[in-house]
């Protein structure tokens, strides 16, 4: 009995023994990091940050980027032609639309966080990204290095980031507030989940799609209406809508058509000898179903944004035409 | 003596488990973020630590074994986040600046993070002279995690390849222009038409040496079979070295062979590591060879003003060119390209060799050529005969008059032939052995 008490004893100094005091690390593993700022980095903290709480990244962030492609940073100089591009173009003009309406429309609107990437984001059959954007919270804009600081081309402007940034931005709308069912059933059918990339934009026109993308499901379609409309001139519009309304083609031409070539109708003509007859189809009808859908986004705009699509596209295109008046690289506005 | 056993016993028990220190050696020092901040502060400091700059051995595409290693200059100023890039590929005298940035991921990380061309050419999804890309380029990278640091010596990995990245401090004085250009100098050493493996006194039957990486099959021991090993490699001032220490015998845990120096006079990189006998023998074919493979169209040196110049030829040779110029439809067609090898007139490049001529009636470029065949002199390896000629393109119009030069050169031969590059042979220049008066020098 008292060897238990002595065991319990030398227990008891055993375990104060095995005690011990460890200090705390006065060093915490949150450390601060010293950010250096150039003037690039000062001019987005005022021109995108502080007045429409957008990170613009021109850096290249791996976490930011699309892990499945190689990519390559964006180029400095390009870097700051493009924020200033898209700031003018888009931001300013959304927020020159709905200065009286909502002033802080873009604010509370617009993605998050913008990342610049230098190089096309390749696919193995060689063709390539655009742009992609993540949730309404995120755009990404590839290709940066191959703007001309010297020589901006509008169209390239358009077809490589402007029409992405609009179209992401339109989803953004869409998606924040419903709009009516009336448009999906325009062409409810018409939809190729996965085929459209096999649709060539002639034959999306024919079939009342403003291109092969929109011609994928509803949602694509309306975003890219929007897009397409905003940032052509209504000259380039009436042209698609020409092309959407009627082609002539002969029967031979005819019989190698597929489904997706819209409404065709069979024509009789008399030649001028006034005794022989040809032959030849008419495809038709695509610019009734892509006008049905503009109205319905229009009217959903006025109705739901408060703006009008025709007074966006005002806006934008007379941008786009003040762009040779810009300093695209100076950093002091 | 009970109550003394127990007590020794407890006593005892309490020394042995006393002995377990309750303070744990600890594996590290500081958590792994204090130790990522003290990466990145060290790796910060380092790279700025030197004004001219390192010098760095990269290593592009050797993950997939398509390419090895070259020489870049990188060169960083803390201050502005900015760094200077060269390399050989993007302009011996070109610099690139753009900003870089230390941060934590995955460890201390240099990243490139905007475009520098003499960095970001290695890494473009679009490979150099191509227009569509492949998702892959020349597979390189631009962001790199830290595994040492040291005054002398920075090595890095880089994050997507794992490839190794040795920097060296350049000399304060080092000029960049001049170290690029012996990088060049060092690489463009390393290259032959073809090469000879000999490991251990035998030759390896399949070897290839190219971009900088060498693939080889060396027979294993014993065995009717070949182990295939593929070599990144780097140029260096001495020869080259590989991107890893490598072994020429399968499952070998102590590889070590990796240093290669280059004997001018026997034209060959051996090994320089202990107890291998191994070397690559750089392989010339003679020079009347070349000749009868010619691939380019190689043109005499005619100056085109109100009368031709004509340079790197012969008084003989020059005479034979003007009477045939005097001849051109009385003179009136006034020549402007003379040249031999390939047939530029030939759908494809792909013809005979000939003697090719371009004249300019003053609205019209005309073209004729006149097909050959170049035989080497039996027992020589610089001695060509030119014979066989034949009618290629307009013959009928023009031998009346080129044939003032066409059947003279050819009368002149044997011609003994020396050329300005063994490797490149961007000139020849042609000698009549019986008449020495007579050579003439053509530039591809």
């Amino acid at each position: 009995m008292r060897s238990i008490k002595y065991i319990l004893l030398f227990c008891l100094v055993f375990s104060f023994m095995g005690c011990y005091e460890d200090e705390l690390n006065p060093t915490s593993i949150f450390q601060d990091s010293t950010v250096q700022q150039n003037d690039f980095d000062k001019w987005l903290k005022k021109n995108y940050t502080d007045t429409y709480n957008i990170n613009f990244n021109y850096k290249y962030v791996d976490i930011e980027s699309d892990m499945d492609h190689n990519l390559i940073p964006a180029d400095y100089t390009k870097s700051i032609v493009m924020a200033k591009l898209v700031k003018y173009l888009w931001l300013d003009a959304y927020a020159e639309l709905n200065a009286d309406v909502d002033p802080e429309f873009m604010n509370k609107y617009a993605p998050r966080v913008m990342q610049l990437i230098g190089s096309a984001a390749w696919e193995d059959d060689a063709s390539r990204v655009l742009g992609q954007a993540e949730g309404g919270l995120k755009i990404t804009l590839y290709e940066i290095n191959n703007i001309d600081p010297d020589n901006i081309d509008i169209d390239q402007m358009n077809d490589l980031w402007f029409h992405t940034i609009h179209h992401e931005f339109g989803h953004i709308l869409q998606q924040t507030k419903p709009y009516p069912n009336e448009f999906a059933e325009v062409s409810a059918g018409d939809y190729t989940s996965s085929g459209w990339t096999n649709v060539s934009d002639i034959d999306a026109l024919h079939s009342g799609f403003i291109s092969n993308y929109a011609s994928m499901e509803y949602n694509e379609d309306f975003v890219e209406i929007l897009s397409l409309y905003v940032v052509n001139t209504d000259e380039w519009w009436q042209q698609q809508l020409a092309l959407a309304k009627e082609e002539q083609v002969s029967k031979a031409e005819f019989d190698s058509y597929t489904e997706t070539d819209g409404v065709k109708e069979l024509r009789t003509v008399t030649n001028d000898d006034e005794t022989t007859t040809d032959e030849y189809y008419i495809v038709y009808n695509g610019d009734q179903k892509i006008l049905a859908k503009w109205q319905v986004i229009e009217d959903y705009l006025q109705k739901s944004w408060g703006f009008s699509m025709e007074d966006l596209r005002q806006i934008v295109q007379r941008r786009e035409s003040e762009i040779s008046s810009l300093d695209l690289t100076s950093l002091t506005d | 003596m009970r109550k003394l056993y127990n007590t020794l016993l407890m006593t005892l028990l309490l020394v042995v488990a006393g002995s377990c220190g309750q303070k744990q050696d600890k594996i590290f020092r500081g958590s792994s973020a204090v130790r990522t901040q003290q990466q990145i502060d060290a790796l910060s400091t380092a790279l700025a630590a030197h004004p001219n700059g390192w010098s760095v051995a990269y290593f592009y595409g050797a993950a997939q074994a398509e390419h090895g290693g070259t020489t870049l200059l990188w060169k960083f100023d803390a201050e502005s986040s900015t760094a200077e890039a060269a390399s050989i590929y993007t302009g011996v005298d070109k610099t690139y600046t753009s900003n870089y940035t230390v941060k934590a991921n995955g460890g201390a990380l240099l990243t490139f993070d905007t475009y520098n061309k003499a960095v970001h050419y290695f890494s473009d999804p679009i490979a150099p002279g191509e227009t569509v890309g492949d998702n892959l380029g020349l597979e390189g990278d631009f962001e790199f995690i830290v595994q040492s640091v040291a005054d002398d010596k920075i090595v890095l990995i880089s994050s997507k390849y794992r490839t190794p990245v040795i920097m060296t401090p350049l000399a304060d004085d080092a000029d960049w222009t001049a170290t690029l250009e012996e990088a060049q100098t060092d690489e463009t050493n390393l290259l032959a038409p073809t090469y000879e493996f000999y490991v251990n006194g035998e030759q390896l039957v399949t070897a290839s040496f190219a971009d900088h990486f060498i693939d080889m099959q060396v027979p294993v021991a014993g065995s009717e079979d070949l182990n295939r090993i593929q070599v990144p490699i780097i140029a260096t001032a001495t020869g080259f070295e590989a991107m890893e220490p490598f072994s020429l015998t399968e499952d070998d845990e102590n590889p070590s062979i990796q240093h290669f120096t280059f004997d001018a006079e026997l034209d060959r990189f051996t090994c320089s590591d202990d107890g291998v006998d191994f070397y690559i023998q750089k392989v010339f074919p003679p020079i009347n060879e070349t000749l009868v493979s010619m691939d380019a169209t190689y043109s005499f040196d005619l100056q085109i003003g109100s009368t031709i110049t004509y340079g790197g030829m012969s008084e003989a040779v020059q005479t034979m060119l003007e009477t045939a110029q005097a001849n051109n439809y009385g003179g009136a067609e006034l020549l402007n390209v003379v040249a031999l090898g390939k047939n530029p007139f030939y759908p494809d490049n792909a013809g005979p060799q000939a003697f090719s001529f371009r004249s300019y009636d003053g609205s019209t470029n005309w073209g004729s050529a006149f097909s050959y065949t170049i035989t080497p002199v039996e027992g020589t390896i610089d001695q060509i005969t030119f014979g066989n000629f034949g009618a290629s393109l307009n013959a009928s119009y023009y031998m009346q008059f080129f044939n003032f030069f066409i059947s003279p050169i050819a009368a002149a031969s044997p011609y003994t032939v020396v050329t300005d590059s063994p490797l490149t042979h961007t000139q020849y220049t042609f000698t009549s052995v019986s008449n020495p008066d007579i050579w003439f020098t053509v530039y591809k």
